[in-house]
């Protein structure tokens, strides 16, 4: 009996063994391939769910048929993980060719090094952004380089119920309305709804709500140098006045209901099940929110306190990794997925509608009436010239925007009141800051 | 001489054998181990090269109020929950090792949830029990409880690490298995001598089964222990990763996981990463030192 575990434990080790030795044979095969000059291969990787990865791949498979010679390693994660992932990797070196950034949050990768200055690909042309417009280009550009060719473009606005609002004999949420002209609307709302149903969500721990609140008081959420907050103690608190004021006059859920909402996945969140009115969130999301919900959601702009634009045009933004060997191909590959107009529609606009102006007439031709609404909400911001630029969010954004999350769920549950949460998080946040060279 | 030789050979063999386990320690144990000793006294951010900031991290930590709230959520779920599992898991140990009918369905069916427990599943499913719309509020609700209606007990400050701590003690499984291969190794002739004695199943219980179950009580209490403070999955999942309503479920490792993957402070992690060691070294340490008063080893 002892034989045979030895025997067998001895067959395993084995195993392992020329296990390992034949996949790293395998890598030394391709990248002598590499050198010779025959074989070209591109590592691109990207966050998404299946329908996504299912497009990136056919997408990438007719990219290879087209391309002889050239191989598109492909790693794709979750969100979440793609960051982790894609960190790591970055910190040893080792990113894939290509990836996807959301331009808000890059500066820390520009910081470190990470991405290539694309400057000299787009002037050549060989990334053709000739007939682009410069709200569609400048979300890209971080401290006058190019750093990314923006592929899609979101923004949050309200989605809204109409069957619901007007089946209680509610008027529809305006095409554009003020900060006090969507309050009045939500407590008038409140009235008509039943108990069981809330008006809104609140909006007052996201990010992209914040943001646009801060911008549509004429400031922005981080100075330039990005060392500090660019607005003051006053402004957030009444910006969480202003959301306490529609949890206690029943418009938005308590704290601990809030929170689980916020959590729920899309096919059970209280839009789809029409346990809310209206609900901030991406203009991307219309398709997806459309095919959950019985009755039609449509989205209207978010409201502004001045009355100018003030939503963030979210752009997904393809870059190319600094330490890349193979820099050439993968600019030829990000300006085939950018512009080419077959690419576009397999993709089906699916991270918000693309930047390339034939790109969306393409898809806009063939869209179904859900799909049309996220490209015809990006087009009225797009044109909307009171919309202030896109900025980079400092280092350490990702922390300052979890406490402001958490500021508010201490303010809600009564916790602390609106100044002292304030204060903690001026303070937490200057701390972050602080570290910022 | 030949001898020598042959004993040198079948060393080789013995480290040939070893080395696969070997190079695993070394490579993905033991160097990683170092590296992060000697980051946790630098403030490296993975991008930039380490500088030495000697306890710097260390004296940071008892600052930071969101690692003080991490510790106190870790202490209060090891304190509640290690205990209540090793009392829960002993008591259907003691029912399940009589011979009831259908016992050995009984103990695999109860471990049933050990092997579940720690996965993502059941993190997922736990949101959906203690949740608003949950099952325990509709089970509440039908037993006229209405008062709680309107509660979600994984997003209320108060309730949100006592449903961890349910988790917890449903994982009782593993431990319970060991406890019931233990009282069977118990002799039944100390029961039969107690019982012509007149002892009733309650004294039977104090006076023989646990004083000889408790080295295997303090196995299962520093087993328990030590992966208790290493908790996880369940606060990451069921807190969406960023420490559940206001930080009331941010674990000890979920925070340690935010400060090293989110704000990339390595150096930082690293620290408290070696604090968590010293401090479980500690309490084990102080665990074995009490053991002389209450552990029975029958030599």
């Amino acid at each position: 009996m002892k034989k045979f575990f030895a025997a067998l434990l001895g067959a395993l080790m084995l195993a392992s063994i020329t296990g390992c030795g034949g996949s790293a044979n395998d890598k030394n095969v391709s990248t002598s391939e590499v050198n010779s000059g025959k074989d070209t291969t591109i590592r691109m990787s990207w966050w998404g769910a299946n329908t996504r990865n299912e497009r990136m791949n056919q997408i990438l498979d007719t990219y290879e048929k087209d391309h002889p010679g050239i191989t598109v390693t492909r790693e794709y994660t979750n969100w979440n993980d793609y960051w982790t992932k894609f960190t790591t990797q970055a910190a040893t070196g080792t990113q894939p060719d290509v990836s996807p950034f959301v331009m808000q949050s890059i500066r820390e990768y520009v910081n470190k090094g990470v991405l290539l200055p694309l400057d000299e690909y787009v002037e050549s042309g060989k990334i053709d952004l000739s007939d682009w417009t410069e709200t569609a280009k400048s979300p890209g550009i971080l401290d006058g380089k190019i750093y990314g060719i923006v592929y899609a473009l979101s923004a949050q606005g309200v989605i809204y119920n109409q069957q619901l609002i007007e089946s209680v004999g509610g008027e529809i949420p305006p095409e554009t309305w003020t900060m006090d002209e969507f309050v009045a609307y939500c407590k008038d709302l409140r009235a008509k709804l039943p108990d069981d149903v809330w008006v809104v969500e609140t909006a007052a721990t996201s990010d992209h709500a914040f943001e646009a609140y801060i911008r549509s008081i004429g400031k922005t959420v981080y100075s330039e140098d990005g060392k500090s907050l660019g607005f003051e103690k006053k402004d957030l608190a009444s910006w969480f006045a202003l959301w306490e004021d529609l949890r206690k006059s029943g418009c938005t859920p308590d704290a601990g209901e809030s929170a689980e909402a916020a959590a729920l996945p899309y096919e059970s969140s209280y839009l789809v099940l029409g346990k809310t009115a209206m609900l901030f969130q991406n203009c991307n999301l219309m398709p997806t929110f459309n095919s959950l919900s019985d009755s039609e959601l449509f989205i209207t702009r978010a409201p502004s306190v001045s009355g100018n634009g003030c939503e963030i045009l979210q752009p997904t933004a393809f870059g190319i990794s600094s330490k890349s060997k193979v820099v050439d191909e993968s600019v030829d590959l990000i300006n085939y997925l950018v512009n080419d107009i077959d690419a576009n529609l397999v993709f089906k606009a699916d991270y918000g509608a693309p930047a390339d102006p034939e790109a969306i007439e393409a898809l806009n031709a063939e869209a179904t009436k859900d799909e049309k609404k996220n490209y015809d909400f990006i087009d009225l911001l797009v044109k909307d010239s009171t919309l202030p630029e896109t900025v980079a969010r400092a280092e350490g954004s990702a922390t300052i925007m979890d406490a402001l999350k958490r500021t508010y769920e201490n303010i809600s549950s009564g916790a602390v009141d609106i100044n002292a949460g304030v204060d903690d998080f001026f303070a937490e946040a200057e701390d972050v800051l602080s570290k910022n060279q | 001489m030949k001898t020598n030789s042959k004993y040198k050979y079948t060393q080789k063999i013995a480290f040939a054998f070893l080395a696969p386990w070997l190079i695993g320690v070394v490579v993905f144990s033991l160097v990683p181990m170092i590296a992060s000793l000697y980051y946790s006294f630098t403030d490296y951010d993975m991008f930039n090269a380490p500088q030495w900031v000697g306890m710097g991290n260390y004296i940071e930590m008892f600052n930071d109020a969101r690692f003080i709230q991490s510790a106190k959520v870790t202490a209060h779920y090891v304190a509640l929950g290690v205990p209540l599992q090793l009392i829960f898991a002993l008591f259907l140990a003691v029912i399940i090792s009589d011979k009831i009918p259908g016992f050995k369905i009984f103990r695999a069916v109860y471990y049933v949830p050990s092997l579940l427990g720690g996965s993502v599943a059941i993190a997922l499913l736990w949101r959906q029990v203690f949740g608003i719309d949950g099952l325990l509020n509709n089970l509440l609700s039908s037993l006229g409880f209405t008062q709680f209606e309107n509660i979600s007990w994984i997003n209320n400050p108060g309730s949100a690490v006592n449903t961890l701590i349910v988790l917890l003690v449903w994982q009782f499984g593993s431990c319970m298995v060991i406890f019931v291969s233990a009282i069977k190794n118990i002799p039944d002739t100390l029961y039969e001598a107690a019982e012509i004695d007149g002892a009733g199943p309650v004294k039977r219980f104090f006076k023989i089964t646990f004083p000889m179950l408790t080295p295997i009580i303090f196995f299962n209490l520093i087993m328990q222990l030590i992966s208790a403070f290493q908790a996880f999955t369940p606060a990451f999942i069921i807190g969406k990763g960023t420490g559940g309503f206001r930080d009331s479920i941010l674990f000890y490792t979920l925070y340690l996981y935010f400060k090293g993957f989110t704000q990339y402070e390595m150096g930082y992690a690293s620290a408290m990463a070696w604090f968590l060691l010293i401090v479980v070294g500690l309490l084990t340490l102080v665990l074995f030192g009490t053991s002389k008063f209450w552990v029975h080893y029958d030599d």
